[in-house]
């Protein structure tokens, strides 16, 4: 049997190479724009570019917030939340000013300036990551693999054992994180070639 | 740490893959676009640059672009005559991650700051091509044709005050000769923006991503040396590790 995926699709960014990528690994994939839809599934993921703050709103708008959040309260299911997708599951976001995160993984997220990150913003192109923690996202990865980042902002997380990989870069930021059933990394898998596609590998399987 | 970037250019003129010579003539063929994005994407590029210097696409062809973002797991910036923002609209839903713009910033700038702003500066480039003359250099745009009278110096840093989140730095007096970069202009540019930096325009061996690298570039941009010549972007990685430059070790899936 094929694994069914969904992408949520609430009008925000590139989901076309998500898309072929999961394609890629043989799953049937679907864009759903309903956030009904999140129900008839038991994986998904939440993508994003762009700014938290448009990200969070059309989020908002479209009435997304309520279902992802019963969705990742289920702990049959799982959440996968990439780049701005990421971001939005914290408790703020501070983006062209202050806004309420989905709240599911507690932290904010900051410009990388005022973490203290003295390099040319964004952060754009490929770093590596240094895995911190035992995880099933990061199953077959050696550490110190290279992912495709566009990033000025990063996720400041409350507890340290969601942190499963940090990406240093004048500062040193989470890039991989998680809480139970709920996933994030800051960089794309979908465009980091073949070590991005070990995740997206390892989260089907899971 | 952050990897310096190897990136293939694709100069596409409607019909075919060309070679750039000086921005002239650039009619020699140098292959399919399709064929070509397939062999990048296998051989370890870190994202690729494809330009149409057709400037045929007032409207985008949908079919075509996505037949080609569909092939590649890297990054891939599109870029040549374009002018609006609903351009740019098209081709990041059809697969880019970042738009390059040229000839229009010498006519409204402000495109830069609507564009970073709608889609953020992480996916907007300006490219800005440049010739030497009486030791200055001079901006050029329209495909080289047209110079502008824009001081070359200020004209960067006002892109980047606007939102532009990386800068291409083309040599047209270097572009297809493949005798190296002009390092001068990658050491000024490095030195007045704080976005990165992708060095365009010369390159002909693996030394030259070296150079360049030394002069501040963050990537580097190429076309005829993987054309014309044995040279590869796995090659060139490869080289550029032995001598301690920070690059992406492609992963081996099992």
């Amino acid at each position: 049997m094929t694994t069914k995926v969904a992408i949520i699709n609430y009008g925000i960014g590139n989901i076309r190479s998500l898309y072929n990528s999961l394609k890629k690994l043989n799953v049937e994939v679907e864009i759903i724009l309903n956030p009904e839809l999140i129900f008839k599934f038991n994986k998904v993921f939440l993508p994003g570019v762009g700014s938290y703050k448009d990200a969070i709103q059309l989020i908002k708008k479209i009435g997304w917030e309520k279902s992802i959040k019963d969705f990742s309260s289920n702990k049959n299911n799982k959440l996968f939340g990439i780049c701005v997708g990421m971001q939005i599951l914290s408790t703020y976001g501070y983006e062209h000013g202050k806004s309420d995160g989905l709240d599911i993984i507690k932290g904010d997220v900051e410009h990388m300036y005022k973490q203290g990150c003295d390099l040319k913003l964004p952060h754009i192109g490929w770093n590596s990551i240094k895995i911190l923690n035992k995880n099933l996202i990061t199953e077959n990865l050696p550490n110190d693999s290279d992912f495709y980042f566009v990033n000025s902002y990063s996720f400041k997380i409350v507890n340290s054992d969601q942190l499963i990989a940090t990406t240093k870069y004048g500062i040193e930021f989470p890039s991989i994180i998680n809480k139970d059933n709920v996933f994030g990394t800051q960089f794309h898998p979908e465009k980091s070639s073949n070590a991005g596609m070990q995740i997206l590998k390892n989260f089907i399987n899971a | 740490m952050l990897k310096v970037r190897i990136i293939p250019i694709m100069l596409w003129n409607g019909t075919t893959l060309v070679k750039g010579n000086k921005f002239e003539n650039e009619k020699r063929s140098a292959g399919s676009p399709l064929t070509t994005i397939k062999i990048y994407n296998s051989r370890d590029v870190d994202e690729i640059f494809f330009f149409d210097i057709s400037r045929n696409n007032n409207t985008i062809d949908k079919d075509f672009i996505l037949s080609m973002t569909d092939c590649v797991t890297v990054p891939i910036a599109i870029g040549g005559g374009i002018e609006k923002i609903s351009q740019m609209n098209d081709l990041f839903e059809y697969g880019a991650d970042k738009i390059v713009i040229n000839s229009i910033i010498f006519k409204d700038r402000n495109i830069i700051n609507e564009a970073s702003k709608r889609f953020g500066s992480q996916a907007i480039t300006v490219s800005i091509d440049v010739r030497k003359i009486n030791n200055n250099y001079e901006c050029f745009y329209n495909l080289g044709k047209i110079k502008s009278n824009l001081k070359f110096k200020n004209l960067l840093t006002e892109c980047v005050d606007r939102g532009a989140g990386e800068i291409v730095i083309n040599s047209i007096d270097h572009d297809g000769l493949m005798n190296g970069y002009d390092n001068e202009l990658i050491k000024i540019t490095s030195s007045l923006v704080n976005v990165p930096v992708v060095a365009s325009g010369g390159a002909g061996n693996y030394d030259h991503f070296y150079e360049a690298y030394k002069n501040g570039a963050d990537a580097f941009a190429a076309a005829s040396i993987y054309h014309f010549t044995e040279h590869t972007p796995a090659k060139a990685k490869k080289y550029l590790l032995k001598k301690e430059v920070p690059i992406r070790e492609n992963f081996i899936i099992e």
